[in-house]
């Protein structure tokens, strides 16, 4: 049996899923959500600002929030999620 | 059955493949596109599967279609050119359309939203040790023949025991066939088969008792 593994647009995706539904999202529920170490999501999310998907904001606190860019990505990997799933596959 | 007719199935069968061949196509380009943009290993296959499934349909839309509009030479070699090449492209389709369902059994084995997905591969490994998907196929495509032509020969009212073997025999064939769905299966062919030889042993000895049934 293959490994489970996330390929990095599932972990894109759930980055990006967890800060849609915080809206302005703290960086440790977003690592509860995507079940990543501290480490290796600062190394995401700054692929994903620099990709345009995801905006910093440090105020009293780092907050992140989804772009309308970063909320095309996350609609276009549902899509393909619901495809994959249609005909009984996993992404 | 004229040549006509021959020529018609033959015709609508090209549209068919034609049709299916968009389908696949269209499926394999999405499953692609998803690949890309996801980086998912299922899809990638999922498309190689679906590519391989297109690539057989165009040569055979292709290499039929022309095959049925050259015109027949009437030298020897030339003459037979036609047949030689359906027969290679029927090979090269069957190899790609196996190929295509090989890169789907990959594919349901390891990236199945169903949790049995290692029996899915187990089950074919098994199954490929005790039984060959090849011959069950042709030996019941030939004894599906033998049945229709006995029918047409005699019906079902003479030599039923004959006819009622052949039958079974078909019928166990086909369940070989469906082995990976159901392991029992193997057991039900077998004494199909069983029954089947009792069948055809029933006739023999009916003529040797009183001239009937065979």
């Amino acid at each position: 049996m293959v490994k489970d593994y996330r390929s990095k647009a599932k972990i894109f995706a759930d980055i990006l899923e967890s800060i849609t539904q915080q809206v302005h999202a703290r960086p440790t529920k977003i690592m509860v959500d995507a079940n990543l170490s501290y480490d290796r999501l600062n190394k995401y999310l700054e692929l994903l600002i620099e990709k345009g998907l995801v905006a910093k904001s440090t105020n009293s606190e780092t907050l992140y929030t989804i772009t309308e860019k970063g909320t095309a990505f996350l609609d276009e990997y549902k899509r393909f999620e619901k495809f994959a799933a249609a005909f009984g596959l996993r992404l | 059955m004229g040549i006509n007719a021959v020529l018609s199935i033959i015709r609508l069968d090209i549209l068919f493949e034609t049709i299916s061949l968009v389908i696949s196509f269209a499926i394999a380009l999405a499953a692609f596109a998803g690949s890309r943009k996801t980086g998912s290993r299922s899809l990638t296959l999922l498309s190689i599967g679906f590519f391989l499934m297109a690539g057989a349909m165009l040569l055979r839309v292709v290499l039929t279609s022309w095959a049925l509009t050259v015109p027949l030479s009437r030298h020897m070699p030339w003459r037979i050119f036609p047949l030689i090449i359906l027969q290679t492209q029927e090979l090269v389709y069957s190899v790609a359309r196996v190929g295509a369902y090989a890169v789907f059994l990959h594919l349901y084995s390891s990236y199945s939203l169903s949790r049995s997905q290692q029996s899915t591969a187990l089950v074919a490994i098994t199954t490929s040790l005790i039984y060959n998907p090849f011959f069950e196929a042709v030996s019941a495509v030939l004894l599906a023949i033998v049945v229709y032509q006995l029918f047409k020969a005699k019906g079902p009212g003479e030599s039923s025991f004959v006819i009622y073997g052949f039958i079974l025999l078909l019928v166990s064939h086909l369940l070989f066939l469906a082995l990976p769905v159901w392991l029992t299966f193997y057991f039900v062919a077998q004494f199909l088969q069983l029954v089947a030889l009792t069948l055809f042993l029933t006739a023999v000895l009916s003529v040797f008792f009183d001239g009937k049934r065979l």
